[in-house]
């Protein structure tokens, strides 16, 4: 038998392959549960972060409301320990 | 393709049951992806199973403009694979080889010899080259679409597959002028 004919037998051999009947059912079901439970738990934690995670818009702005309170605590800061300076001296 | 964006809209909009016409469409490619790359018959299918609803919970971020609904499965799918094999060293036996068009018993003997070979040549791939051999050769998707999944350039593509059917066609015996 010559290789290429042994090549494109193993290759049709292993391109069948038998799902078991119900896969979709099965993989239904996982998504109806899970969904369930999503909209069993709204407010929590998870939910947050995985909208977060979901849209790029609401990362970034999260990012951003994240950098800006870094830079507002950090003017505070400059103004308190300057007014201190300034009272003390 | 149009309809499955359709279908995607659907599903984004509350019609959940909808995403059943995307699972009937891919469940075949998918398990049998997954299987070809991790070489476990018990455990690809559940790994299938993941990988359809991880793409339900993230089709929010699927993006036409950037790939095909395929070519984003097919990623999930091949970072899940990644993870299993991880997980895990596979173990390297094969689907027993099938028999077709055998002319007589000694054909047969030497052609499930050639296939245990090819399965072993699989088996011992690089897993990069494997999964770039898999996704060309047993799901016929182009350079372009595994460049995208692998998340590297068309060039890189073409030379991991070269590579890997190196191997196999010296699995084979066979001289490099073959075409394989």
């Amino acid at each position: 038998m010559k290789p290429q004919q042994v090549y494109d037998r193993w290759k049709r051999q292993k391109r069948e392959i038998d799902v078991k009947p119900g896969f979709a059912d099965e993989a239904m079901n996982r998504i109806h549960t899970w969904e369930r439970e999503r909209r069993s738990r709204v407010l929590s934690i998870e939910r947050l972060v995985e909208l977060v995670s979901l849209h790029p818009a609401v990362k970034t702005a999260f990012v951003a409301a994240g950098a800006m309170t870094g830079v507002v605590r950090l003017i505070i800061m400059v103004i308190v320990i300057l007014s201190d300076g300034v009272a003390n001296g | 393709m149009t309809e499955e964006n359709g279908i995607i809209k659907a599903v984004l909009n509350g019609d959940t049951e909808s995403f059943r016409l995307l699972v009937e469409r891919y469940e075949k490619p998918v398990t049998r992806m997954i299987g070809n790359l991790i070489n476990d018959r018990h455990i690809c299918e559940d790994i299938a199973q993941e990988v359809f609803l991880a793409a339900y919970r993230k089709l929010g971020s699927f993006d036409p403009a950037r790939s095909s609904f395929s070519t984003w499965l097919f990623t999930i799918a091949r970072n899940r694979s990644i993870n299993a094999m991880k997980k895990r060293r596979a173990a390297s036996v094969g689907r027993p080889p099938e028999r077709m068009n055998s002319t007589g018993p000694a054909d047969a003997i030497e052609q499930d010899e050639l296939y245990a070979r090819l399965d072993a040549a699989l088996n011992a791939l690089v897993p990069r080259h494997r999964r770039a051999l898999v996704l060309a050769e047993f799901e016929d998707l182009s350079y372009e679409k595994i460049a995208q999944i692998e998340g590297v350039r068309v060039g890189t593509v073409k030379s991991r597959i070269n590579r890997a059917k190196k191997k196999l066609r010296s699995a084979l015996g066979s001289p490099d002028g073959v075409v394989l």
